[in-house]
């Protein structure tokens, strides 16, 4: 249900770290994320594709684990859950 | 030429600052704060009237719903403070709106405040609006497969509670199946049975929600 707020996340977090590299396309991005969270990868997927068109993460294969919290761990409640792990970044052609 | 960066960068939902701040603000005044999520007609304002007796002067209620302030006026004719929410259209709660409401509804004396989330098992199970935990309400009279049917509600739930238990002889609905399935989901939710009308159960769950606001400090 929230997924769009993460994607609206994750591209200005994507935007931001690959804008040091000056004239890359972003080709993977590798989230990670709590089971907790029960984030839905289709949605969440869907949403990037979506808001990410016409930008440097546009077309990007988005890769999503999800982690089950270890047994009888508190369910933590703000923050933790959605990590970027890694992004794979292409020079543009030309 | 291609090249990996690794980043572990943390991922916040645009929104939850304003449910960081709601928490920290609750926790510097020692207000224990719990979320009731469940279908419409689950029992949500029913449980929160026969717990009210009990907890008279020391707590209060943020009321959401969609339209009319019906529930707000149950809880204070219950004896507790209310604050409506109405939020129009919107499917649940969130933390502007919790946050907004606060601004007309001072909690002097309160050490317990129960936020009863607009009646859908869905939506609100997705959203922090300050709360320290969730409690999920699934009634009898529902069908015995809902914990099974809305997992993402249970996980997020720190306890269930069954309602309308007194009218089992009445109903088709196996109980024990429904606690079996939402610990498939979550293996130690606790799970609490109750009646608001005749109030078994209800001193029970009330004990366990003093244990969790006193091991919270």
């Amino acid at each position: 249900m929230h997924e769009l707020s993460f994607a609206q996340q994750i591209l200005e977090t994507v935007q931001r770290e690959a804008a040091g590299f000056g004239g890359v396309r972003v080709t993977r991005v590798k989230l990670r994320a709590d089971e907790y969270l029960a984030l839905e990868p289709a949605s969440l997927r869907f949403c990037l594709e979506s808001i990410s068109q016409d930008t440097i993460m546009a077309g990007a294969e988005i890769e999503i684990e999800e982690v089950a919290a270890p047994a009888g761990a508190e369910r933590p409640l703000f923050g933790a859950g959605l990590v970027i792990e890694e992004i794979e970044l292409d020079e543009q052609d030309g | 030429m291609s090249k990996t960066v690794k980043l572990e960068q943390k991922v916040q939902a645009k929104g939850y600052e304003i449910a960081l701040e709601l928490r920290e603000m609750f926790r510097k005044r020692g207000i224990f704060v719990v979320n009731l999520i469940g279908s419409p007609g689950a029992g949500k304002t029913s449980l929160l009237e026969a717990l009210a007796s009990r907890i008279r002067g020391r707590a209060a209620v943020i009321e959401g719903d969609l339209a009319t302030d019906n529930d707000k006026r149950r809880i204070e004719r219950a004896g507790l403070r209310a604050h409506q929410i109405n939020t129009v259209s919107a499917c649940h709660l969130d933390a502007a709106m919790v946050r907004d409401a606060l601004k007309e509804f001072p909690l002097d004396g309160v050490t317990l405040l129960f936020i009863e989330n607009v009646g859908n098992l869905v939506c609100p199970a997705s959203f922090e609006i300050g709360e320290d935990i969730k409690v999920a309400i699934v009634s009898t009279t529902e069908g015995d497969d809902k914990p099974a049917k809305y997992p993402k509600a249970m996980k997020v739930s720190s306890a269930m509670v069954i309602t309308k238990t007194d009218l089992l002889p009445y109903i088709t609905c196996d109980v024990d199946r429904m606690e079996r399935d939402v610990r498939e989901i979550v293996p130690d939710m606790p799970v609490f049975r109750t009646a608001a009308t005749t109030g078994e159960g209800i001193d029970r769950f009330l004990q366990w929600l003093e244990e969790r606001a006193a091991a919270r400090k």
